[in-house]
């Protein structure tokens, strides 16, 4: 039976999960800045038209309530990308273990 | 008054070492979960309510461009207050539903978001008056609502965690 060495797995475990959290974070940054990006020209465009008198100030007001809670929607799902990447990267980490014990003792132990 | 016991340890790198590996073996069995399983009736509901607001929306501005008597007709409020009513059904469904799966609370802000955001649609409406939904008023609410559908498709979709599907 190989022999188990805790610090080699840490690191081997370390690599798993900044793996996943790398790949995660590309995909989420990409999808934030689209998001933003929207939202923000359509403040902007709220506040022209107000400005220009085409929308009333309670019109603008509605408006901008509803730009205020997509962005609050889209804050919502990156916690929520974020927290099932830590939860893959940390699944992924323990799989190491799990290859690496079964692997050393020969048989599927855990 | 007694002296107070002191327990001194003196573990070196190797046993720490021994308890770090323990401690991994034991969690290596599992498997963690922090957020809610995907669900399938969700993600369609949502994509079924974005068609639904997008439609209308689209016809009401349409209504407030033309000068037809049938187009006048149908942009006040009052005359689509049908349409309001069956969304406020389908977002208590959706609310109802996301509620009995557990870890699911971000799907379930979210839901609220959308319903604040559709009584702040109601609120334009009725500003509108005869004038109906314009153009100046459907392209930021189209763009609102439509991030706000999608960002809970996307979480929903995210939480498959890679499965095929």
């Amino acid at each position: 039976m190989a022999e188990l060495n805790a610090k080699h797995l840490v690191a081997q475990m370390l690599g798993a999960a900044a793996k996943v959290l790398k790949k995660d974070w590309k995909e989420s940054k990409s999808y934030a800045e689209m998001e933003f990006t929207k939202l923000a020209q359509t403040i902007v465009m709220i506040q022209t038209n107000h400005a220009l008198g085409q929308l009333s100030t309670t019109e603008a007001k509605l408006l901008l309530d509803i730009q205020k809670n997509a962005m609050r929607s889209v804050m919502l799902t990156l916690e929520g990308l974020g927290i099932i990447a830590v939860e893959k990267a940390i699944n992924a980490a323990l799989k190491v273990v799990r290859d690496t014990v079964n692997s050393a003792v020969g048989f599927v132990l855990l | 008054m007694s002296p107070r016991r002191t327990l001194h340890t003196n573990l070196g790198p190797m046993a720490i070492g021994r308890v770090i590996l323990a401690a991994l073996l034991v969690l290596a069995g599992c498997q963690v979960q922090f957020i809610s399983d995907y669900d399938e009736q969700t993600d369609h509901a949502a994509t079924a309510l974005q068609q639904k607001i997008e439609d209308f929306l689209l016809r009401m501005q349409a209504a407030s461009e033309s000068d037809l008597p049938e187009a006048r007709a149908l942009r006040p409020f009052e005359a689509n207050q049908d349409f309001y009513r069956e969304v406020e059904v389908d977002l208590s469904s959706m609310r109802l539903r996301a509620e009995a799966i557990p870890q699911n609370n971000l799907t379930i802000e979210q839901i609220g978001l959308l319903e604040q955001s559709m009584q702040s649609m109601r609120q334009l409406h009725i500003e509108a008056g005869d004038r109906g939904l314009r153009r100046v008023v459907v392209i930021p609410l189209r763009t609102g609502i439509n991030t706000q559908l999608g960002a809970i498709i996307k979480l929903e979709l995210a939480k498959k965690r890679g499965e095929a599907g």
